[in-house]
């Protein structure tokens, strides 16, 4: 995201966003060029919200993609074309998550996120950040279904509140009130782990 | 109950922005001092792009994705995306869409496609990137104004905060004082190996991974640093991310393809494909496990498994 897509400003001249009309009339070039750039932002949302290690993810991201193809039609340039696709990716990612849910949270019972290798930032704590994400997670299947994707867009593409009004079509009040009973909720989330709730004291 | 208790989104936006106003700091920080949530929010979008990253290793699926999604177009029957396929790499599809991809990613070097662009929490108000390192203190006194001016003239001095619990009952307070950090005592290659491998005996696998990490970045490409990368995927196979588990087999055999574990390299590789349902390339890897170790004592496992993927 830029910094102009960040703080609301004027969007850059976005160069995808020319190939639509082409794509749309069915050149299938422009369609795959729309698609080959779109496609790794589609898997990287999809990795988060459904965790890097879950089985799922090949299919969910082609699913996102699928989602993307179609929705182009739909695409009035209110925000980059990427951004777009992202959005998408967390509804479509959001839904799979709820259908898939029971497994999932079975599954990550015996999945221990743990460790990974430091990669960018050697001062953070791999294993650490993976206890705070599936704090995150286990949240996303706990909240209503408007407060998970308006907490989701809030925090997985790290939308200002009027942009998540503009995405979701909610008055910024309403977006206002379901973060901040998302937040409770994480906050009774947190109290109730005491594993999480020592990750965020700094002791673990 | 104020506005700040209620959250501060704006003003958590202009931290993670790098925006936020001088005199906004203390309040933000009495609010993540009582607020775990937001104290979580504050470094959750970089903890998942961190998570989220696409990497090379990718490409196939890449590929895959965006042939399955022009396969759908026109030719292909519109009802089989209702439950998503699983689209075999093959074809002319596949192969104008491994171009394209190729063509609008780019292939070589080690970049790392992340979702959020530039990691802009690093403008983060020191203060509250102090905070999201040490777990804020509620009620802290604030520290002395001279202190602070010795803070800002000489960087090298840090003011530390203890952390204090956040949960009743509540704890004795804790004065800030300050720290002048010396440069730890530099062990050696095979002091840190040795001490990494003593923790991952007791069992304590977050402090082995921490132990083989500060190898790697102070000792990258010695020997034990090599052998590292095979422990560390073990250990990851078996207790964290599968990717990286395989990142780290992968890092082992770029470096020494026919080096002493390149055997055990190859069996991590090949459990963490299939673990994370890479199929192809998993197929590919038992295959060149029994190529250049045709004796391997997972031979009768390899062949197993290859014949599942038939």
């Amino acid at each position: 995201m830029s910094a102009a897509e960040r703080r609301g400003g004027p969007l850059a001249r976005d160069p995808l966003a020319e190939l639509l009309d082409d794509a749309n009339a069915g050149n299938r070039d422009s369609l795959g060029r729309i698609l080959a750039a779109t496609a790794p932002a589609v898997l990287s949302v999809v990795r988060v919200i459904l965790g890097s290690d879950n089985p799922d993810v090949p299919d969910v991201a082609q699913e996102s993609l699928l989602a993307v193809k179609d929705a182009l039609r739909s695409f009035r340039g209110e925000a980059s074309l990427v951004q777009y696709a992202r959005q998408i990716a967390v509804r479509t990612a959001l839904a799979a998550r709820r259908g898939r849910g029971a497994r999932d949270r079975l599954l990550e019972r015996f999945r221990r996120e743990s460790a990974v290798l430091p990669t960018e930032d050697p001062g953070e704590d791999p294993v650490l950040r993976a206890r705070r994400t599936k704090a995150f997670r286990g949240l996303l299947d706990e909240l209503p279904e408007e407060q998970a994707e308006t907490f989701a867009l809030r925090v997985v593409l790290d939308y200002s509140l009027d942009q998540v009004a503009a995405v979701t079509g909610a008055p910024v009040n309403t977006v206002r009130s379901r973060v901040r009973l998302a937040r409770e909720k994480l906050k009774q989330k947190i109290e109730a782990d005491p594993e999480l709730w020592d990750v965020l004291r700094g002791e673990a | 109950m104020t506005t700040i208790d209620l959250h501060p989104e704006e003003m958590l936006d202009a931290a993670r922005r790098g925006t936020l106003a001088a005199g906004a700091v203390e309040d933000l920080r009495a609010h993540l001092g009582r607020c775990a949530a937001c104290r979580l929010s504050l470094t959750l979008p970089d903890d998942l792009q961190a998570e989220g990253a696409v990497t090379n290793a990718d490409d196939a699926l890449l590929a895959r994705m965006v042939s399955g999604a022009l396969l759908a177009t026109g030719g292909a029957p519109r009802v089989e995306v209702e439950r998503p396929r699983r689209v075999r790499a093959g074809g002319a599809g596949w192969a104008v869409a491994a171009a394209l991809f190729a063509l609008l990613v780019g292939g070589g070097g080690a970049a790392v496609w992340s979702m959020g662009g530039t990691a802009y929490v690093r403008k983060i108000v020191p203060e509250i990137l102090q905070l999201r390192r040490r777990a804020p203190a509620p009620e802290r006194p604030a520290a002395p104004t001279r202190a602070r001016e010795q803070v800002a003239a000489a960087p090298e001095i840090v003011p530390v905060v203890e952390p204090a619990p956040l949960a009743p009952p509540a704890p004795p307070p804790h004065l800030p004082r300050l720290h002048v950090p010396l440069p730890p005592p530099r062990a050696s290659a095979d002091e840190l190996f040795a001490d990494a491998n003593r923790a991952r005996r007791a069992g304590d696998v977050p402090l082995a991974l921490r132990r083989y990490g500060e190898l790697r970045r102070q000792f990258p490409g010695s020997r034990e640093e090599i052998t590292s990368r095979v422990v560390v995927g073990d250990l990851l196979l078996s207790e964290g991310p599968t990717r990286d588990a395989l990142a780290s087999f992968d890092g082992y055999l770029a470096t020494s393809p026919n080096g002493t574990l390149a055997e055990e390299a190859l069996v991590g590789r090949a459990s963490a494909l299939m673990r994370l349902g890479r199929r192809d390339e998993e197929r590919e890897a038992w295959t060149r496990l029994l190529r250049e170790h045709p004796d391997s004592v997972q031979g009768e496992r390899a062949r197993r498994r290859l014949s599942e993927l038939r």
